[in-house]
């Protein structure tokens, strides 16, 4: 379980408080939506709980351990991130896949790297893209490498920043399907930021809203309600069953 | 390589290009090594060569080879290699492709430095004896310490406006590099003033570079620093591969990025500045090389740190072997070389909008 503890974040030190003393449980077994409007800081959330941005108060706890205190690699192991944009560099599909198992290689990568980052390939529909070069890729498929790449960690926790944003909605529905089945059969805890409120509520269980730098609400299905997104969103919709899945239709 | 009975498409045949291409700069080099060592004014041929390298050469023979051609390919080999690694991984950890250590004005930093050294603390004695002007540095150890504080300056400065002004962009950090090298260019022209006439030849030296006065000695500082930093950089393959992708996945993979970017500089610095001082000012192969490199074998650190000391240590193998025979016995300034060779590359990469770093 990974505990967040009163945290509270500004960018730079007197800048408006991104994240106001935010606390939850982000429990394993779980996939869980950060849900909010452009600006709202489900990013630097994000960054906050995998120790990239450092908040000022609050703290972290990740199987009761305090991230800010364990060894990077130690972490990198737990949690791996995925950021809302990646860079391009020259490198190979099959390269830039294989270093998400860096907090695991000492010297070289082992022969076990390879059959793992073979695995999580093919299981994305990857191989075919091994030899090309990263600033080759269309966004969409660029996106499902760093995907990859995190999974190859093999963490307890994976934390997703809109990693649906440039696929093609037969993706979107795919990568989420993977994603979701990895969440229930190895009980990992994952945590996707996501604007597509119909795809959060086919794929995930739990539904953390950010509102003006707060927590609004956390909870289940439940909680995905025409008032809440009103409030959060200021939008009016209608959500309505169909074939037992919830869809969000605005009015 | 190849996992299970899974075909990774092209990924094999990908990996053993990069491979060729190393190999093949590592031949092209030691070709030109060797031709470097035959031609001169003293014409030798390749048997001749071969036979004073393993000690069994005639007098003449073995006067040319060991005591004055050997020596001056040693130190292209070591020092080309040495500028291109730094290069190469000052690009990586600041996220900058017009990086290297003459563009950062750390090597004028440390050029500045080596003639305070001389100037002041007299570390130095020049002789002009011979046809060319040859440096002898007496205590190389004030030396290099002076060249290392005053090319740490430049270093620290360039991290400091990196970290205040985040937005500076690959342009801006440039461009302090620039004032910085204006700045001890001025330094080294303000101590010809106070230098007498033996040190004053020495001052001028470092403004061109010369590969031609290195000692033994000299040579063996160079290849242990070398040797070390080279380990290090190769030890941190790794790392620099994560940080490629972004300093925030880098993070996310485990990698402290700054106290690799740190640590990487101040090692960088240190070889710079030990081959500053030695040879003087080399511009632009710390620049060049990796570039080079990185049309065959990509961001991937695992091949672009050997490929890049490889192809550094060809570049200004070759650039020597050129200003010396082009038109002899005039012997051009290696540094001169390098500028004309490194400078069409440098705006290239400004003109293809290096500022995005991809
Ligand atoms: N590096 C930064 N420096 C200063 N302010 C920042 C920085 N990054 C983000 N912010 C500000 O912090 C706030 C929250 O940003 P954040 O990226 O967390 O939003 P978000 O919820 O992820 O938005 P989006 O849906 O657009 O991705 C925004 O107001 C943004 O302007
Ligand atoms: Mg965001």
């Amino acid at each position: 379980m990974i505990e967040v503890k009163a945290l509270s974040f500004s960018y730079g030190s007197g800048g408006p408080k991104i994240l106001k003393s935010l606390s939850c449980d982000l429990e394993q077994g779980h996939c869980i939506a950060v849900l909010g409007n452009n600006g709202a800081g489900k990013s630097t959330l994000l960054k906050c709980i995998s120790r990239i941005s450092h908040p000022q108060e609050g703290e972290v706890l990740a199987d009761g351990g305090n991230i800010y205190a364990m060894p990077r690699r130690e972490l990198a192991k737990k949690m791996a991130y995925v950021p809302q944009q990646s860079l391009r560099s020259h490198t190979m599909v099959f390269d830039a896949v294989l270093l998400g198992r860096k907090p695991y290689i000492r010297w070289d990568a082992a022969a076990g790297d390879r059959e793992i980052v073979t695995e999580i390939m093919e299981k994305l529909e990857l191989l075919p893209y091994a030899a090309r070069y990263l600033n080759e890729l269309s966004g969409g498929e660029l996106q499902k490498v760093v995907l990859a790449r995190a999974l190859a960690q093999q963490p307890g926790y994976l934390l997703l920043d809109e990693p649906t944003s440039s696929l093609d909605p037969r993706n979107q529905h795919e990568m989420l399907r993977i994603v979701k089945e990895i969440c229930d059969t190895q009980k990992i805890g994952v945590v996707i930021v996501i604007h597509d409120l119909n795809l959060a509520a086919r794929y995930c269980d739990r539904f953390l809203f950010l509102k003006d730098s707060e927590l609004y609400s956390y909870g289940g299905m439940e909680t995905m309600t025409p008032e809440t997104i009103r409030d959060v969103y200021g939008m009016e919709t209608e959500v309505i069953e169909h074939r037992g899945y919830k869809l969000i239709v605005p009015l | 390589m190849r996992t299970k009975n899974v075909q990774l498409t092209g990924y094999d045949e990908q990996i053993a290009r990069k491979r060729l291409a190393i190999l093949a700069a590592v031949v092209l080099a030691i070709t030109v090594c060797l031709y470097s060592v035959m031609a001169g004014s003293i014409e030798l041929t390749l048997g001749e060569v071969l036979k004073a390298l393993v000690g069994r050469g005639t007098g003449q023979a073995d006067t040319v080879v060991l005591g004055i051609r050997l020596p001056r390919v040693v130190t292209s080999l070591l020092v080309g290699a040495a500028l291109a690694v730094s290069g190469a991984v000052m690009q990586c950890v600041l996220q900058n492709p017009l990086a290297s250590a003459s563009t950062l004005g750390v090597s004028q930093g440390a050029a500045f430095g080596a003639a305070l050294g001389i100037v002041v603390f007299g570390g130095g004695v020049v002789n002009s004896g011979s046809s060319n002007v040859a440096v002898e540095v007496d205590d190389p150890y004030i030396v290099t310490t002076c060249a290392f504080v005053f090319g740490s300056l430049s270093t620290v400065v360039v991290l400091a406006l990196s970290q205040v002004k985040r937005d500076l962009g690959p342009g801006g950090l440039v461009l302090a590099g620039v004032a910085l090298s204006s700045l001890f260019t001025g330094g080294s022209t303000l101590l010809q003033y106070f230098a007498d006439e033996t040190q004053l030849g020495a001052v001028v030296f470092w403004t061109f570079g010369n590969l031609g006065s290195t000692g033994w000695m000299e040579i063996l500082i160079l290849a242990v620093i070398f040797a070390g930093a080279y380990l290090f950089f190769l030890c941190n393959r790794w790392n620099y591969n994560a940080m490629r992708s972004g300093a925030d996945t880098a993070k996310s993979l485990g990698v402290n990025t700054r106290a690799v970017m740190l640590a990487s500089m101040a090692v960088c610095t240190l070889t710079a500045a030990v081959s500053v001082a030695f040879v003087g000012i080399i511009s632009f192969v710390g620049l060049v090389a990796p570039h080079m490199m990185r049309k065959f074998v990509g961001d991937d650190h695992r091949y672009l740190i050997p490929g890049s000391a490889v192809a550094g240590a060809l570049v200004l193998v070759a650039a020597d072997t050129f200003g010396r025979l082009v038109i002899a016995p005039v012997i051009l300034p290696v540094g001169a070389i390098t500028s004309f060779l490194g400078a069409p590359v440098f705006l290239a990469l400004l003109t293809k909008g290096a500022g995005r770093h991809d």
